[in-house]
C-alpha cells in the first residue's frame, strides 16, 4: 500500500490530519518501529482492514455511526434479504430453507461492504487498493463518486449517469452534482432499521425527490401541468418518463450462473404499487428475474403467478436530461409526438410510439401472470384505443 | 502613470516570489523517512517494491539509513 504523497505534503498528517493523529497501529495493530515481518505479524494484531471490526476500530470516535451502521441497508442489504424471501415464497430470509439462506450469504452478500472499502479504498468486490490513486489523497478518509458509489452501483446507475449507454450523460452528473448531494439520507442508516429495515431501496426514509429541488417547475409549462406526477390534469406520469433517456434492462439471470443478457431499452408501465411511487404510469425496467433464478438454491419460482413480483419493475434511471427524445418536437407538431399512440400524426392511422410502452405482447409467456398488473393494455386513454386497434 | 504601474507590477512580482520561496517545503521527505516506522516505508515507492518482489519469499527486507 503505497500513500503518495506531494511536493507540499511532509507526511500522512498533510492528507487526513485529524486520522493521522491516531497513528497507524491503534488502527492496523502490528507493533511500531519493526521489521517487515513483525510490523504486518497477525499474532501483534495487524490487520490489512481493521473496519472489519468497526466496534474495535472505529469506536469510540464514530460509535453512533457504527451502531446505526450495523442495521443499515448497505450493511445488510436489506432490500436483497425481503425480494428473495418474497420470490421464493417466505415471509423473511430466517425463515427460508437452509439452502437458501446459505446461497445468499455466500452469493449476494459477498458484495457488503465495510466502512473502509467506502471510505479509503475500492470496495474488494471491485478488485479493492486504494481509491484517490495518483490524487495525493489515497488513503485520506472521504467517498470518492466513481471509485466508491458508483464501483458498487455500476451495472444500472453508474452507465446511467456517465452515459455508458447514449453517449449522453446525466444533467445533474454533468453539472458536478454527487451522489451525496441529492441523496442526503443517512448511508449508515438513520436508527429505524433495527427495529423497521426497509423492504427496499424505494422504502428507505428521507430518499431524494425530483420536486424536493423542482417543486417550482410544477406549472412551469404545459407539459408538467398536465403531467406532473401527482397532481397533473391529464395523467400523471413518473418525471422518468420524459425526462430518462433508455437505459439497461437485464433478464435470464439466475444465481451461480454466467450473468445476465442486456438490452437497451424505455418503456412506460402502469404504476402497480401507487403507496411507494408517484404517477399513473412509471418508467419500467426489466430484471434479471425468471423463473430458474434461484434453481441453485433448491428454488424455482413461477412468474405466472399473478401474485408473485413483477420483473419489470419501477425504475428511476439516473440518466436525466431535460431534453429527451420523448420530449422534443418540432414546431407545429402535436406536443405528444414521441410519446402518445399517433393522435395527431398527419395523415396517419397506425399506432406509433408502441415500443416506448409495455403491452401484454412485450412479456415472455412464462412471465405474463406477474407483469400484468404493469402493463397498460387495459389503461390507456380511451381516444388512443381506435388508433391503437388498428392493423 | 505608466511608470508608477511599471514600479506596483515589479514590486508583486517580486513579493510574489518571496512568498513562494518561502512557502515551498524544498523536497518532501517522502521516502526518506524511517523505513522502520509505518509511514516511512508505505510513502516510499522504491522501498516498497522492493518488499513486493521479495513478499514471496517472507524474508525481512534490509532495511537502511537512520533509525
Amino acid at each position: 500500500m503505497y500513500i503518495e504523497l506531494s511536493r507540499f505534503q511532509t507526511s500522512f498528517k498533510d492528507v487526513d490530519p485529524i486520522h493521522a493523529v491516531i497513528g497507524c497501529v491503534n488502527c492496523h495493530g502490528g507493533q511500531e518501529p519493526a521489521d517487515y515481518s513483525t510490523a504486518h505479524d497477525p499474532e501483534q494484531g495487524f490487520m490489512r482492514n481493521p473496519s472489519e471490526m468497526p466496534e474495535a476500530s472505529c469506536n469510540p470516535c464514530h460509535s453512533d455511526i457504527v451502531a446505526r451502521n450495523e442495521h443499515s441497508m448497505h450493511s445488510n442489504l436489506w432490500g436483497e434479504q425481503f425480494r428473495v424471501a418474497e420470490r421464493t415464497g417466505y415471509a423473511s430470509l430466517d425463515v427460508c430453507p437452509e439452502s437458501v439462506q446459505s446461497g445468499w450469504e455466500s452469493g449476494c452478500f459477498k458484495c457488503h461492504a465495510t466502512c473502509g472499502e467506502c471510505h479509503i479504498s475500492k470496495p474488494n468486490s471491485k478488485g479493492g487498493g486504494l481509491a484517490e490513486q495518483g490524487t495525493r489523497r489515497n488513503h485520506a478518509f472521504a467517498v470518492n463518486q466513481l471509485e466508491n458509489c458508483i464501483a458498487c452501483h455500476e451495472t444500472r446507475m453508474g452507465l446511467d449517469l456517465t452515459g455508458g449507454i447514449t453517449g449522453i450523460e446525466d444533467v445533474h452528473y454533468q453539472s458536478g452534482i454527487k451522489c451525496w448531494d441529492c441523496h442526503t439520507e443517512d448511508m449508515h442508516g438513520d436508527g429505524t432499521e433495527e427495529t423497521n429495515p426497509p423492504q427496499s431501496r424505494y422504502h428507505i426514509n428521507d430518499l431524494p425527490t425530483c420536486d424536493g429541488c423542482h417543486l417550482e417547475s410544477a406549472t412551469s409549462n404545459s407539459f408538467h401541468s398536465m403531467h406532473w406526477p401527482n397532481g397533473g390534469d391529464m395523467g400523471e406520469l413518473a418525471c422518468y418518463i420524459c425526462h430518462s433517456q433508455p437505459y439497461k434492462n437485464c433478464s435470464s439471470c439466475h444465481v451461480g450462473g454466467t450473468g445476465a443478457l442486456g438490452s437497451v431499452a424505455i418503456k412506460f408501465g402502469r404504476n402497480y404499487d401507487t403507496d411507494l411511487h408517484k404517477g399513473e404510469y412509471i418508467a419500467v425496467r426489466h430484471i434479471p428475474v425468471d423463473d430458474s433464478t434461484f434453481v441453485d438454491w433448491g428454488e424455482i419460482i413461477n412468474m405466472n403467478d399473478e401474485s408473485q413480483r413483477p420483473n419489470w419493475e419501477y425504475t428511476s434511471p439516473h440518466n436525466i436530461r431535460k431534453y429527451t427524445t420523448q420530449t422534443r418536437f418540432n414546431e407545429g407538431e402535436s406536443c405528444g409526438i414521441n410519446c402518445h399512440l399517433s393522435t395527431n400524426v398527419p395523415d396517419s392511422i397506425r399506432a406509433v410510439n408502441t415500443s416506448r410502452f409495455l403491452f401484454r405482447s412485450d412479456l415472455l409467456e412464462s412471465e405474463t401472470g406477474a407483469n400484468d398488473k404493469v402493463t397498460v393494455d387495459d389503461d390507456l386513454p380511451s381516444s388512443w384505443i381506435p388508433i391503437f386497434q388498428e392493423p | 502613470m505608466q511608470t508608477q504601474m511599471k514600479l506596483i507590477i515589479s514590486f508583486l512580482i517580486t513579493t510574489l516570489m518571496f512568498v513562494w520561496m518561502a512557502c515551498d517545503p524544498g523536497n518532501p521527505i517522502s521516502g526518506s523517512g524511517d523505513p522502520k516506522t509505518c509511514e516511512g516505508c508505505h510513502t516510499n515507492k522504491e522501498l516498497l517494491k522492493t518488499y513486493i518482489q521479495d513478499s514471496s519469499e517472507r524474508i525481512s527486507p534490509k532495511i537502511t539509513g537512520a533509525t
